[in-house]
């Protein structure tokens, strides 16, 4: 019985488990393996030990794009989510439109990239964009927003917030399944919207919170295609480091990409790829355990 | 019951398999097919006996598109029509990392094009074929070639690639800016170039600029190399064995940066460079809010083909102040076309290769991008009559003061930190003098 | 709530009407600030070079351009490279709900062994960074000579390779069905896969509707995979066919607009007729633990 039991499960993930040993188990060892050659693509590896490892804690512009990376993790992924839950919060009322509304909200998400980077580069235009436009109004000059090293990042962090449609709609989901005898107990006792907030919707939602947080994590540690765009859009003259002004667009994953596909030092991106793999696995692990102090769920 | 189970996943995964074949067959009729899954470069040279009346296929990919992706479609057809041997398939590709990886897959075009700069990278890694026993068996004439720009698709000693063209910025002035002025004429020296900069450029009450009067449009770093060479700078010696980074030319174009940038503001510079792209309409220069412009005659061609209405006149670059023997200076550069380590059909791309490089097509090709071709038979052909402004810009080729980088095996080490290190100094972070005596490190430790 | 507000809630009556109408100016502000962006690219899409070009800037054009629509099908094969575009998607939606929802029930209605690993195997997936797997990966396809076709882009779907975070949704979502549902079919005799094909998957069909939208709507965009694995003009899909109007030197900023609003236009579409769809999807998985 158990072991037919154990046949049918294995049948049914099997589909699964093979794409899983094919394009996942594989590579993984694969990389693990280049990680610990010199390789590039056209010869064959040649084995060199520690050497990539050591090369990635000690070369400088590694350690600059894991600080460029983790300025975009520490604002980009809260501020994505407060956007992600302001606009479900928004939208949680019923009134006329609501559809329409929300498709407005999410449509961001879902244009291509190269569109909304073209068209951001004309937001952003430091003369003539419509955010400068509006500061000049207000007696404020604008900063020169991409080509600037201070500013390069926050205007990548606005143009996530812009896109958090995604995020929205999975709040939205969550907002509507708070049970709504939460809130009539909580207004008998005379509960403000804030408090209601506060004290209701946040921790009913917090396992949500928790999901989309680590996926938010996940995303920035990897985050690559808006900075390429931007970095291979302006006229910085950076194109062939794609690094942005004085590097401040230097990520993670653009350096990675640099160095499999421009550079083609397999064994220094493979290496890289294993210690992302390491932090985001421990950041994700420590949340996880941290966890329990602010996530509620339903059943407790 | 288990069996039943079993054979509907059994006949599941069927169903994958065969919807994976036929994607398989709809997806793939790639012309890189044709030579076989695992032929090497040089089985394939002694397989050109094909099957009479079926052509060889060769695929080209490059990374011009629009209107220069068109006229190398136009040579594509003519050389098909040439002959029936070979059938090229041209495919615009504007991603070299693309063109690379694919090559490293071996499913890349049989030949691509590139800069010059990439030619040690790519001999190292094996990307490029080396062209040397083509050359050799065809007797193919190289003599044809301008000598520095025929080295510039040298490494170590092997042809890796060939020349299509000589790059090299001229200076383009708009006449209508410096007569506002009150300059007559051009600038000729370094001196009397900082003078018209400054003096042309127009600065609003609140102190953002309204015209650019230097050439740092589109960036400082676009600019630098020609600034430095046309000051008569050398970066390395003739066989790129030392560093000659730190000499009067070099200096006097980091300090001239460093004080129209004091001068105007870093801010106001970086607002201007943002606020249009290059060779767009909205090119400050084209429409009018740049008085210099260091480019090459590629901005020429842009200027008439966009029908764009701004009264400019092209000189050479200015020499250092007190130094009229270095007159005419410059740096130079060239596309390249390479044949891939891994193609599959060798000997039509050289065959292609050669067609392209002949007199007539490349004049054709090039007059039309607006640039000098690498070869004097082209360079002396009716068609570069074509090539907008060709009177005033190829006899600035033949100044004997141009120069190109020498290639060394770490070159793009050596330019992304020198571009490091100056992006510091153009935003006034680091001295002159500081980067200096930083880059004379970096630099020579690349060089060995 | 302060007196101000409440004097003027009196004038609206109710609360509720009070409420509104503030929800409607909110969200009319903010849907301004999400919308204009995407406003300026459809003017843009309309603009004649002049128009585009102009200093100082305008808005809206006064002569709009609608040929640029046209133009777009000079450039590049629209029509194919939408099919190219629907059918990887399509394919792939396809795999993933064939694949996915099995491993799912493996994960949840089947008591075996490897339950718990298997589905901490799908969760470990999601936070492998893709850079990881992305060269050795495409150096098999290499070997298996398949770059250039479809195959790199969709087979994985039909083994659920990426598909991780749909794997989760779908087994939080049978989780959620009572176990009796499936001891009382399997007192009756019915097989596994007789429970699974013909109680729970129709059980399903809401979260696999959603897991079907969000998996359309995040292939339909797709641009690393298609960048990597296709060789072949009439095989581009249309993310990668965005690339055409972006040259060397010049940017088509008029007609690739206007590619980009027809090759949103149909992701909009669906998910405006399928939002509804969409959440109640994502609350029924009961993501929340």
């Amino acid at each position: 019985m158990i072991k037919k039991a154990t046949i049918t499960g294995l049948l049914f993930s099997s589909p699964f488990l093979i794409g899983f040993a094919l394009f996942t188990l594989y590579p993984i060892g694969a990389s693990l393996v280049y990680s610990f050659t010199d390789f590039n693509m056209f010869k064959s590896p040649t084995w060199v030990g520690f050497d990539n490892y050591r090369w990635v804690f000690q070369e400088d512009e590694v350690w600059k794009s894991i600080r460029n990376t983790l300025y975009m993790v520490a604002f980009a992924t809260p501020i994505s989510l407060i956007v992600g839950l302001l606009l479900a919060q928004m939208l949680n009322i019923k009134v006329r439109g609501q559809s329409i509304y929300r498709t407005l909200f999410y449509i961001p998400s879902i244009v291509p990239a190269i569109a909304t980077s073209l068209v951001w580069m004309w937001v952003l235009n430091p003369k003539s964009g419509l955010i400068n436009t509006a500061l000049d109004y207000i007696g404020i000059r604008g900063p020169n927003w991409l080509l600037d090293p201070v500013w390069t990042k926050p205007a990548l962090i606005m143009m996530g917030a812009w896109g958090a449609g995604g995020t929205m709609i999975i709040f939205l989901a969550a907002l509507q399944d708070v049970p709504r005898s939460l809130y009539e107990s909580a207004e008998i006792d005379g509960a403000g919207k804030v408090r209601k907030f506060m004290n209701i919707t946040l921790p009913t939602i917090s396992p949500i919170i928790l999901f989309q947080l680590i996926i938010g994590l996940i995303t920035y540690f990897q985050y690559f295609a808006q900075a390429f765009m931007v970095a291979s859009m302006s006229n910085s003259g950076s194109v062939q480091t794609m690094a942005g002004p004085e590097k401040s667009l230097l990520f993670y994953a653009i350096l990675l990409y640099r160095e499999a596909f421009v550079d083609f030092r397999m064994g220094h991106a493979s290496a890289m790829a294993w210690v992302l793999f390491v932090i985001t696995s421990v950041v994700t692990y420590v949340i996880f355990r941290t966890s329990n102090r602010w996530v509620t769920y339903g059943g407790d | 019951m288990r069996a039943k189970n079993s054979k509907k996943a059994a006949s599941m995964l069927v169903t994958v398999m065969l919807l994976s074949t036929v994607l398989a067959a709809c997806g793939g009729n790639n012309g890189n097919k044709e030579g076989g899954a695992s032929s090497s470069p040089a089985a394939s040279a002694n397989e050109s006996s094909k099957p009479v009346g079926e052509k060889s296929k060769v695929s080209v990919w490059y990374l011009w598109g629009g209107a220069e992706g068109e006229a190398l479609e136009q040579i594509i057809k003519d050389f098909n029509a040439s002959q029936d041997k070979y059938l090229v398939e041209g495919l615009s590709v504007p991603d070299e990392q693309k063109i690379k990886v694919a090559i490293a897959g071996g499913k890349g075009p049989d030949l691509t094009d590139s800069f010059d700069f990439v030619v040690p990278q790519y001999a190292q890694q094996g990307i490029a074929l080396p062209l040397d026993d083509l050359i050799a068996r065809d007797g193919y004439d190289v003599s044809d070639f301008v000598p520095a720009a025929l080295a510039s698709g040298n490494f170590d000693g092997k042809q890796y690639a060939l020349p299509l063209n000589v790059n090299f910025s001229v200076m383009y002035y708009n006449k209508k800016l410096l007569a506002d002025a009150g300059f007559t004429e051009p600038p000729k020296t370094s001196a009397e170039l900082y003078d018209v900069m400054v003096k042309t450029t127009k600065v609003n009450s609140n102190g953002t600029i309204d015209v650019l009067g230097s050439p740092s449009y589109p960036s400082e770093a676009y600019l630098f190399n020609a600034l430095a060479y046309g000051f008569g700078s050398t970066y390395v010696n003739e066989d790129a064995s030392a560093l000659t980074f730190n000499n009067e030319g070099t200096l006097a174009a980091m300090n001239m940066i460093r004080d129209y940038n004091t001068k105007f503001g870093v801010d106001n510079i970086r607002q201007i460079q943002a606020s249009g792209k290059w060779l767009d309409p909205t090119d400050p220069f084209l429409i009018g809010k740049q008085a210099i412009r260091f480019d090459g005659p590629w901005l020429s061609a842009t200027i008439k083909s966009k029908q764009i209405d701004v009264d400019y006149g092209i000189a050479a670059l200015p020499y250092l102040e007190g130094k009229p023997e270095t007159a005419g200076s410059g740096i130079t550069g060239s596309s390249i076309f390479y044949i891939a380590k891994t193609s599959k059909n060798v000997d039509g791309a050289w065959e292609f290769m050669k067609y392209l490089y002949s007199a007539e097509p490349l004049a054709k090709f090039l007059s039309l991008m607006g640039n000098v071709p690498a070869t004097k038979s082209a360079m002396s052909s009716p068609a570069m009559k074509d090539m907008v402004d060709s009177d005033q810009v190829i006899p600035l080729t033949m100044s004997p003061n141009l120069k190109s980088i020498p290639h060394f095996a770490k070159r793009s080490d050596f330019d992304k930190a020198l571009a490091e290190q100056l992006e510091l100094m153009y935003n006034l972070k680091k001295t002159p003098e500081e980067t200096m005596s930083k880059l004379e490190g970096v630099l020579s430790a690349t060089l060995k | 709530m302060s007196s101000a507000t409440s004097a003027f809630s009196r004038r609206f009556r109710t609360g509720g009407q009070y409420r509104r109408f503030l929800s409607h100016v909110l969200l009319t502000a903010f849907s301004f600030v999400f919308v204009t962006p995407i406003l300026w690219l459809l003017v843009t899409s309309i603009k004649s070079d002049k128009d585009l070009y102009a200093i100082p800037p305008v808005f809206f054009p006064k002569h709009p351009r609608w040929e640029n629509y046209a133009d777009v099908f000079k450039v590049i094969d629209f029509p194919g490279m939408t099919w190219n575009t629907f059918l990887v998607s399509a394919l792939s939606v396809i795999g993933v709900l064939i694949s996915a929802p099995l491993v799912a029930y493996a994960c949840s209605h089947i008591e075996w062994r490897g339950k718990n690993i298997v589905f901490a195997i799908v969760i470990g997936t999601l936070l492998l960074p893709y850079q990881v797997t992305m060269i050795p990966t495409y150096i098999i396809w290499g070997k298996l000579g398949l770059i250039g076709t479809y195959v790199p882009l969709v087979l994985p779907a039909f083994l659920s390779a990426g598909a991780g975070y749909y794997i989760f949704m779908l087994r939080q979502f049978f989780m959620t069905l009572p176990v009796s549902l499936v001891q009382a079919a399997k007192i009756d005799g019915a097989s596994e896969m007789r429970i699974y094909l013909q109680i729970l998957l129709p059980l399903c069909k809401p979260i696999i509707a959603t897991v079907g939208v969000l998996l359309f709507l995040a292939t339909w965009s797709d641009f690393l995979g298609p960048l990597l694995y296709l060789n072949n003009e009439k095989d581009y899909t249309l993310s990668l066919g965005l690339y055409s109007f972006m040259q060397t030197h010049y940017i088509m900023w008029e007609k690739l607009m206007a590619a980009a609003a027809m090759f949103t236009v149909p992701i909009i579409v669906l998910f405006f007729f399928a939002q509804k769809q969409l959440i109640e999807g994502i609350k029924l998985t009961g993501i929340k633990g």
